[in-house]
């Protein structure tokens, strides 16, 4: 499970890096991933692949300390069925932080797995009890694993991060929602998403506000695109009515399924977002008119800055503008031009100006006499007979199909 | 007046067609039962039809055998039952409609059939049918109602007799 959970961040990591919107979120993203799937994955270091057995109180997440002089692990924290684990499981630091192992219950003790190659960390190999700690300055940059001896078979094992500057980047997650917001997407464009992320990380509770203004009416959510951190409790508000929550893509291994049911105002369901990645969802009624939104969960990129990648709005191209407003100069200009040009021809000559006599350009036929005379009843217009026939012919066609084949002939009928 | 013998011909052909069309309407109304929808329907409260005592919570009630009403409130964009849940109803029933919407005029159009209404606030559009055949049927909207009026759309299930779920109805 752990291992799968692992293989899918890395893949969705993949993914984010290949559709890196701008040049440097490309760049930042390669530079992350490579250490990034390490350090959630630790190899497998977690399960019950690695020595011991899998480390319950291990959830994916890396808690991110870096940028702090020092801090604490607790030794035999409540986990692993009983007071077996190490808290957190899983910790980044940068390099020269002091980690102080604080031992909370009794018979423990650390032992290192592994580490980087020219680091000399060496753990704290006798077995202590509550109250004993013990320090260490952790420089070299890598992944170390320890465990504790007598309780490895229970999953009591923990990592280290040492990384580089803004150990953040590397579980960071972009806010990329490809054509989302826009029309190109299921549905019409997001009118109320201005390419601003709300970042509500670090909060417990977030609220989305389903039906707020925005989209022609009251068919947007609100805030549109929402950042939060893994493992916050998002709870949406119906502020008007028939409106539903569905689940548009989320990451691989999140469940989330949204609320289908259309709902009215006052109405409220509340989701907790634990798996890193980018949620999108949609309310169906109000799709066609971009009633869509997303909520990434994760911390953000150091150069994000909360904002939607490139592409997601068309750019207003300069050069595109002036053609045009050339082109309408152009085109009002040229009745000008034209009669600047044509100021110095000869004006039309009228027929009755040609010489001679006016009237001289015209001439009359000549009166005919009758050839034959015929009274009115002898003559017979069969022509217009014929025409008035077809004309008949074709409005009893089409009484006869339209009412007793396309009206009768249909299925259903009001008979009451 | 001297009227040409042609044209006496193409008179009375004329007047034969109507009188042709005229007939076909009266077969329609008491030969065929073809039935208009009109104001019988009643006066409901415009933003809220279900508060009219007249006018029952959304869904099917059965008021007699193989006969059933269906209460369907409109609105921007949905048909309540219909778009969300299908309105189920028994193969060789006879069914009532009562159609009301809470916000803007809508269209109840049963698509590829003659049923068709338009559903205006304050008023319940009244239309009886049979189904006859089980299969199921579009609605759509056709009175434009807002940005999403396309997406207004709803489905009706006749299902066969036997399939029928009685708990589908509603109480009475």
């Amino acid at each position: 499970m752990r291992d799968a959970m692992a293989d899918e961040t890395y893949s969705r990591r993949g993914v984010l890096r290949a559709t890196a919107g701008t040049a440097a979120a490309a760049a930042l993203g390669s530079a992350a991933t490579g250490a990034a799937a390490a350090q959630t994955d630790f190899e497998g270091w977690f399960t019950d692949e690695a020595p011991g057995g899998a480390t319950d109180n291990y959830d994916g997440e890396v808690v991110d300390r870096t940028g702090e002089d020092e801090i604490t692990v607790t030794v035999g924290a409540d986990g692993n069925g009983g007071t077996f684990a190490f808290e957190p499981a899983a910790v980044r630091i940068s390099p020269g932080t002091t980690v102080t192992f604080e031992w909370v219950s009794a018979t423990h003790n650390v032992l290192v797995e592994s580490q980087p190659e020219d680091a000399g960390w060496e753990g704290h190999e006798p077995i202590e009890n509550s109250g004993f700690s013990f320090s260490s300055t952790f420089e070299t940059l890598g992944v170390y694993k320890y465990y504790c001896e007598p309780h490895l078979s229970v999953g009591m094992k923990g990592a280290i991060v040492v990384a580089e500057g803004g150990g953040e980047q590397e579980d960071a997650v972009p806010a990329e929602y490809g054509d989302w917001f826009t029309d190109a997407a299921p549905g019409g464009t997001v009118d109320n998403y201005d390419g601003e992320t709300v970042d509500r990380t670090g909060e417990d509770e977030v609220t989305v506000t389903v039906g707020a203004d925005g989209n022609g009416g009251t068919f947007a959510f609100d805030p549109p695109a929402l950042r939060v951190s893994p493992g916050t409790t998002v709870t949406f508000e119906w502020v008007s009515d028939t409106h539903n929550v569905l689940v548009e893509s989320q990451p691989e291994d999140a469940g989330w399924e949204g609320h289908e049911p259309i709902e009215n105002t006052g109405f409220s369901f509340s989701a907790t977002l634990d798996t890193r990645g980018v949620y999108k969802y949609y309310c169906e009624p109000h799709l066609s008119v971009g009633m869509k939104a997303a909520i990434v969960v994760g911390p953000a990129p150091a150069e994000d800055g909360g904002g939607g990648p490139a592409g997601t709005t068309t750019p207003f191209s300069p050069l595109l503008g002036m053609v045009f407003a050339g082109a309408v100069a152009a085109a009002m200009l040229l009745p000008v031009l034209a009669g600047y040009y044509r100021r110095d021809q000869p004006e039309t000559p009228e027929y009755d100006d040609v010489e001679g006599e006016p009237g001289a350009g015209t001439q009359e036929a000549p009166v005919e006499e009758p050839v034959e005379e015929l009274d009115h009843d002898e003559y017979d217009p069969m022509g217009t007979a014929a025409l008035v026939a077809v004309y008949f012919l074709i409005l009893v066609a089409m009484w006869v199909f339209m009412y007793f084949v396309e009206f009768l002939g249909n299925e259903l009928t009001v008979i009451g | 007046m001297e009227i040409h013998r042609f044209e006496k011909l193409w008179l009375v052909a004329s007047l034969l067609l109507i009188a042709g069309f005229v007939a076909t309407i009266v077969y329609g109304a008491v030969g065929a039962g073809v039935a208009m929808v009109d104001n019988s329907g009643g006066q409901v409260d415009a933003s809220d039809p279900t508060a009219s005592p007249d006018f029952r919570d959304p869904g099917v009630y059965q008021t007699g055998d193989g006969e059933y009403d269906v209460y369907v409130v409109a609105r921007q964009f949905s048909f309540t039952p219909g778009s969300g849940t299908p309105i189920r109803v028994p193969e060789g029933s006879e069914v009532t409609f009562h159609i009301a919407s809470r916000d803007v005029t809508h269209g109840f159009n049963v698509v590829g059939t003659n049923l068709n209404t338009m559903v205006i606030p304050g008023q319940v559009a009244q239309l009886t049918v049979e189904f006859d055949e089980a299969r199921s049927f579009h609605v759509a909207c056709n009175e434009y109602c807002g940005a999403a009026h396309h997406d207004m759309t709803g489905t009706i299930e006749v299902v066969p007799a036997e399939d029928f779920d009685e708990s589908e109805v509603a109480e009475a």
